[in-house]
């Protein structure tokens, strides 16, 4: 019983869920705002449950939940990232054609099969986690029933997704073949010892990151995201690119915590994902140059982000990698709370075009913008900056100076690509058949607009308090 | 109360956010009132502040107040710390007190402007910045302030930056800062990675242990040193400061005159123990003080600008608060800077006065008479070149008898003339000062007698002020003639300097020293009397005999011209060159190339990007085969 109550903050996000999907189906009003405030306070709750467990380090189910002080970490983060979506959504959806109250109930399922995913050392119970997560994730996709372009990318998302996890799971099954043993540490004592082959364990494990590179977008198994990211419901491609990504990447950090330099298989895995992080630098920051599309900028912006993170778990430095998927939180969101700023009932305006002189005639969303397009490009005195410089010196310090080079070059071509966008909303005058008018009656996106600009600042001018948390949530590994 | 003295750098920088921010929408009078009362606020807790200090003991100086770690980099780390001590606490009530007055005498004088708001948000931003500077614990702040108060000397020097004058005015002022500024960084650097901090006490401590070599420690003077030529305005940097008064005549007053380029002074007396130490270090600084005192003394001889006569004078007199630095007598240094603050910027509040009186104009030969129809104006501004002339019993006095009676107490007696000989030239052309404006025939413009008046209360109230301290303030530094515990000033600021290898002469040294200085003020202010109200004809006379001498000074030595045929014009036409060969052919062709080549990569790449499930499902499993291949083989 004791262990149920430590597993409280998890419970609470479930509960919420259910709770949602019960009020819908009771009251089915028009209005769906009201599902969003239930959903806040069951994320408010949950995350207040997670500061009461901070530095206890509660382990249940025979070891295969643990709430050490990174899961919490993670669980907040991600209830921030949920509580940001939900702001996003409450005029959103009704305003394009995506009035579905489940829309809550599942994004609470999909933060819960998160926070399952980062809080087990157990890969069975990760890939269950990852599902719950998945499934929810294809389902909001295609929120916005009657639009084309959401049925697609609720399809191929759904199609590719389960391609991954076949992978995923096959994988699993050869690891425990191999291994005999699903959890973490006796994956990686298996990798440790003895001098015999571990061909099959090899393949399973490169499945398993197959898997994981396909759920946080790492090229070459990134091409659904651009589809998916400009079909899917704005508010839920904030979600997509911030969330899942976060969850994919505590994993990973847990799994090669302790890996590297153990052996001559690890060195293989060492190089594979060297050359993926590459790949996905610079692929991602190449193609996104041509776009002209600003959600699917943002897209392939994302893909490169994954790239940097990448070198960090290279590096095998834990904090600068939380500290970057933080920063991360805040820039992305706020691009997409932007993003979804310039819309009225009806439409949305996406296209680099539309931006034109947005910066003088709505200044407030226009500078914003600006801000976090900077952070995403790295410059100071925001997150951006900071989040970059922490994962770039940890990667020097290691000796991955190569890798570092490729990245600030990546990071290089990026600059174009984010500052088009900040040149046409100043520096460019609105073409007069291009008429843009917004509906600025929202205050909950101001809201997150807000709260990220000021995430974005007090990381990259003070990350003292931060720096000083997440030190204490890596240092119980 | 004591403890919340950090409080007083930031409600005028509180103040200056909510003007820059808000002020567009605030109503004027609001404007003047936030403005005035943040200083006044500041100046109250300063004075609270420095009662408060008096009762300290000696051993728990300084009071530090650390707001948080505002740098941390490995084993280096800055505090954002404010320190209260004797030097900090003098200047802090300087910058409080007169930039008070100074603040209220703007009500007035800027009250017609149309960057009224700017203004002020600018004026408080540099009370901000200039207290940062004065009270910051660590030199890196101290740089903070030092950089902040240079900003708000060139955004305010081109505050009509209309004016094509003004804006290049402000352009010069900050890049000859900027040439000082480099040899400070550079001293700090040294501090730094030899001290490993840049507290000063840390700096007081390794110093005193002789952990820096005596070649190190001259290195790093010199270097700071360097950067206070550019911010107090000595040779070879001194420049900026005459076209610096093309900005508003009480920003000329605040900044440059009472406050911003004393910074140099308050940072050697700062960084005493490194002065002490090196005897060579102390000995540039009292030359180039000394220098700079006569130096810009005869250009102020032949100036007709009423404020560039003042802006020379300035220049001059902090050359006299350096010599008090270079011969060891810090405290007499500061006790000029603290006298000087008071007459200097009553000299100009009372020149903005008579230029307030005649619209604008500041050339002497169209004033003249002027006596009659300013009744406050001409009795303050009488009193400030009666302080400044070192007549005796004003403050003026007191503070340039101190030095010099040091300089010549440490035997620099070629210091010592060239002070008495520029004391010689400082009375005479203050007084030529006061007999082409306030006396003789009036050579008025008609147009500019229609509207000739007397300025506003709130522009005289101030000066009367200013000039009752002008007055009184040097009762505080009395010379050892009245008793060797006469001067308060000097013990108070005890704590914090270097126990000065007290250098006594005989009291009828002394007394001689007084009497020699008492003797040159008075034959400055009577030759000028002669040259300028009894024999009008005598000065051009002079310079029909001697044209070759008076070209010479009229142009300002010609440096001004020299400095531009040497770096400016060379580096403006270099940089040209670079530009139009290196920059335009080597390096944007460079960057076009690879931009095309970049923007082609990318077209390559997005083609495989089809939109077709079968096509992405391939992909994937090209890609799965590929990575496993590479795990396997």
């Amino acid at each position: 019983m004791n262990n149920l109550a430590a597993l409280s903050p998890l419970l609470c996000v479930v509960l919420g869920a259910l709770l949602v999907l019960l009020l819908e189906v009771l009251f089915n009003k028009e209005n769906k705002s009201y599902l969003g405030y239930v959903s806040l306070a069951f994320l408010a709750g949950g995350a207040a449950l997670c500061v009461r467990s901070w530095n206890k380090l509660y382990s249940f189910f025979n070891g295969t939940l643990i709430l050490d002080n990174l899961a919490l970490f993670f669980f907040l983060l991600f209830s921030l990232a949920g509580a940001f979506i939900i702001l996003l959504s409450l005029k959103y959806i009704s305003d394009q054609e995506a009035n579905h109250g489940e829309l809550y109930s599942l994004l609470l399922l999909a933060l819960s099969g998160m926070m399952i995913m980062v809080s087990s050392p157990d890969l069975l119970v990760i890939f269950l986690g990852l599902e719950v997560l998945s499934v929810s994730c294809y389902a909001l996709a295609g929120l916005k029933r009657k639009d084309e372009k959401s049925a697609e990318a609720a399809l191929k998302y759904f199609l590719l997704g389960s391609f991954a996890s076949a992978f995923l799971v096959l994988g699993l099954a050869l690891l425990y073949g191999a291994a005999h043993s699903m959890v973490i540490s006796g994956i990686i004592e298996y990798f440790q010892a003895g001098t015999a082959s571990k061909t099959m364990g090899l393949i399973g494990l490169g499945l398993v990151i197959v898997g994981f590179a396909f759920k946080i977008a790492l090229v070459p198994f990134h091409m659904w995201t651009p589809d998916v990211y400009e079909g899917a419901p704005t508010p839920m491609t904030a979600f997509f690119s911030v969330a899942p990504k976060s969850a994919g990447f505590a994993v990973l950090l847990r799994i090669f915590l302790d890996f590297w330099g153990a052996s001559a298989e690890t060195e293989f895995v060492f190089w594979a994902l060297w050359v993926l992080s590459v790949l996905t630098m610079v692929v991602g920051n190449l193609i996104a140059l041509r776009q002209t599309n600003v959600k699917r900028i943002l897209a392939y912006s994302s893909i490169a982000h994954a790239g940097y993170m990448l070198v960090a778990v290279l590096a095998g430095d834990q904090s600068s990698l939380v500290f970057y998927l933080t920063a991360y939180l805040f820039m992305n969101v706020g691009a997409f709370a932007a993003l979804i700023g310039m819309s009225k009932k009806g439409k949305e305006y996406n296209e680099l075009e539309d931006f034109a002189g947005i910066g003088f005639k709505y200044p407030w969303i226009g500078g914003t913008f600006a801000v976090f397009l900077i952070s995403l490009a790295g410059f100071p005195p925001t997150a951006g900056f900071l989040a970059k410089f922490y994962v770039f010196s940890a990667a020097v310090r290691v000796g991955l100076v190569p890798l570092v080079v490729i990245g600030v070059l990546a990071s290089l071509i990026s600059v174009f690509y984010y500052l088009r966008i900040v040149v046409a909303m100043y520096m460019r005058e609105p073409s007069p058949d291009r008429e843009v008018t917004i509906d600025q009656e929202n205050p909950a996106l101001f809201l997150v607009l807000f709260l990220c600009l000021y995430g974005v600042l007090q990381l990259g001018i003070f990350p003292g308090n931060i720096l000083t948390i997440i030190r204490m949530a890596v240092s119980f590994l | 109360m004591t403890e919340s003295f950090w409080l007083i750098p930031f409600i005028p920088g509180a103040s200056a956010f909510v003007l820059a921010v808000f002020g567009r929408w605030l109503p004027k009078k609001w404007v003047s009132f936030q403005a005035c009362v943040s200083v006044f606020a500041s100046f109250v807790i300063s004075v609270v502040a420095w009662l408060g200090l008096l009762k300290v003991d000696h051993e728990s100086l300084p009071l530090v107040k650390t707001l948080f770690t505002w740098i941390a980099s490995g084993s280096f780390s800055a505090n954002l710390s404010l320190q209260l001590d004797p030097l900090s606490s003098v200047m802090a009530l300087v910058v409080t007190g007169v930039g008070f007055l100074i603040h209220v005498y703007s009500v007035g004088y800027m009250g017609h402007d149309k960057g009224y708001t700017r203004y002020f948000a600018y004026l408080n931003l540099f009370t901000f910045a200039m207290l940062i500077l004065v009270m910051a614990s660590n030199i890196v702040l101290m740089f903070v302030g030092w950089e902040g108060v240079g900003l708000c000397s060139y955004l305010l020097i081109g505050f009509w930056f209309e004016k094509h004058s003004a804006a290049s005015a402000g352009k010069k002022a900050f890049i000859v800062n900027r040439i000082g500024d480099a040899a400070f960084i550079l001293g700090i650097f040294f501090l730094i990675v030899h001290v490993g901090t840049g507290e000063f006490r840390a700096i007081n401590e390794a110093v005193h242990s002789g952990h820096l070599g005596a070649g190190l420690v001259t290195l790093i003077a010199i270097l700071l040193f360097i950067g206070a030529t550019g911010k107090s305005a000595q040779i070879p940097l001194y420049v900026w400061l005459p076209d610096a008064m093309e900005g508003p005549t009480p920003v000329s007053a605040l900044i440059h005159a009472a406050t911003m380029v004393t910074a140099g002074v308050y940072m050697v007396s700062r960084m005493n123990v490194l002065y002490t130490l090196s005897g060579e270090a102390a000995q540039i600084v009292a030359v180039v003080g000394a220098l700079t005192a006569i130096y810009a003394a005869t250009m102020a001889l032949t100036q007709n600008d009423i404020k560039r006569v003042l802006a020379y004078s300035t220049i001059s007199q902090i050359g006299y608060m350096f010599i008090g630095c270079g011969v060891g007598a810090y405290a007499a240094g500061m006790f000029h800077l603290y006298t000087h603050a008071f007459f200097k910027s009553l000299l100009f509040l009372a020149a903005g006065s008579v230029m307030h009186a005649l619209s604008g104009e500041l050339d002497m030969r169209k004033m003249g008479g002027l006596r009659k129809y300013l009744p406050l104006t001409y009795p303050t501004f009488l009193i400030g070149a009666i302080a400044i002339a070192g007549v005796p019993f004003l403050s003026g006095f007191f503070s340039k008898d101190a030095i010099l009676t040091q300089a010549f107490a440490h035997g620099q007696y070629f210091v010592w003339a060239l002070g008495i000989m520029g004391a010689v030239l400082t009375a005479f052309y203050m007084f030529r000062l006061i007999f082409l404006t306030f006396h003789g025939e009036e050579r008025i413009e008609a147009e500019a007698k229609r509207h000739l008046h007397e300025s506003p209360r709130v522009m005289t109230v101030p000066l009367v002020i200013l000039a009752f301290f002008s007055v009184v303030a040097g009762y505080v530094g009395l010379p050892v003639v009245f008793g060797e515990k006469a001067n308060l000033f000097n013990r108070f600021l005890e704590p914090v300097l270097e126990p000065a290898h007290e250098a006594h002469l005989g009291l009828g040294t002394e007394w001689t020293l007084i009497l020699v200085s008492v003797a040159v003020a008075i034959c400055g202010i009577y030759v000028a009397y002669v040259f300028y109200l009894k024999s009008p004809q005598m000065p051009h006379t002079l310079v029909r005999r001697f044209p070759g001498v008076y070209k010479l000074l009229y142009n300002k030595y010609y440096v001004d011209e020299a400095y531009d045929a040497i770096f400016v014009n060379p580096t403006v036409k270099g940089s040209e060159a670079v530009y139009t060969h290196f920059d335009l052919k080597v390096i944007d062709g460079t960057i076009d190339g690879t931009a095309e080549a970049t923007g082609l990569a990318g077209r390559v790449l997005s083609l495989f990007q089809s939109g077709l499930v079968k096509d992405y499902a391939l992909a994937m499993l090209l890609g799965v085969v590929i990575f496993l291949g590479y795990l396997l083989f």
